[in-house]
């Protein structure tokens, strides 16, 4: 379970930094302006929810689940 | 008292650095109770109500009996028992005082035991070294800007519920895109008051 928790931090905090600076370990990816919103609070809850999103489709359309219904 | 510290702090803690969307806090509560008005509104009232006396009673405790005592490295298992025992207290009063308000609120009493809010405001009064009113103030202003938070959501879950949201996105998914949409609403709060 923690280690779930450990690839689920990376991937967010990959995606996030991805687009909201345009760096990854200091090394810079992108050409032109990084997204401003994916540093701020906003673009927490945004970045787990298209995620989520994400690994749901995944999971419908290659494994045959049927998606985690939430809360 | 200064009335106007104390509306300051009520504001900034309510709207600017709202405990759901600046800080991540309650999330857990936030996302589980949010599906229903009606769960949102009594949710919201009794985390208040508690949050208010477990500020004042943690600040009681930590400026007459830990500082003295020269205990302030216990803090956080200190405030986490007055606030378990508080809940506890309650739930037992309230359970033999009356019972349909009891009944009424079920299980919300016992889930706010697990909010991180009600960790996070007798720290940060610890820290920042408010007076009584003050530390009362911005548990107030807390639990003002949960509800808020709560109802907001509530609000719009319902309707969602019965929205055509794609199959990958329904469910939780769809609430957190919602509650990162809010929390850029409350973006705008920032820098209102510089304190």
């Amino acid at each position: 379970m923690g280690v779930g928790f450990l690839l689920a931090m990376v991937v967010i905090s990959f995606f996030r930094e991805l687009l909201g600076k345009g760096e990854l370990f200091g090394y810079s990816l992108i050409a032109g302006n990084p997204l401003l919103i994916m540093i701020l609070p906003a673009g927490g809850f945004l970045a787990v929810g298209l995620l989520m999103g994400f690994f749901n489709w995944v999971d419908m359309r290659f494994f045959g689940g049927k998606g985690a219904s939430g809360v | 008292m200064d009335f106007g510290k104390l509306f300051e702090l009520v504001v900034s803690s309510a709207l600017i650095n709202n405990f759901v969307f600046t800080m991540f806090l309650g999330l857990c509560i936030f996302f589980g109770v949010s599906k229903k008005m009606e769960t949102a509104v009594g949710m919201s009232i009794t985390f208040t109500a508690v949050m208010v006396v477990s500020a004042a009673l943690s600040w009681v405790v930590y400026t007459f009996i830990m500082i003295p005592l020269q205990l302030t490295f216990l803090k956080i298992i200190i405030f986490i028992g007055i606030v378990a025992a508080f809940v506890q207290s309650a739930d037992t009063i309230m359970k033999k005082v009356s019972p349909t308000l009891y009944y009424k609120l079920g299980v919300y009493l016992a889930l706010i035991t697990t909010n991180c809010i009600i960790i996070a405001v007798p720290l940060k009064n610890a820290g920042e070294h408010y007076n009584f009113f003050e530390s009362m103030a911005f548990g107030l202003g807390s639990g003002l800007g949960f509800g808020l938070a709560l109802v907001i959501m509530a609000s719009i879950r319902e309707k969602l519920e019965v929205a055509d949201v794609p199959a990958p996105f329904k469910g939780l998914p769809i609430s957190f895109i919602l509650a990162g949409l809010i929390a850029l609403a409350f973006t705008g709060f920032s820098g209102l008051i510089t304190l």
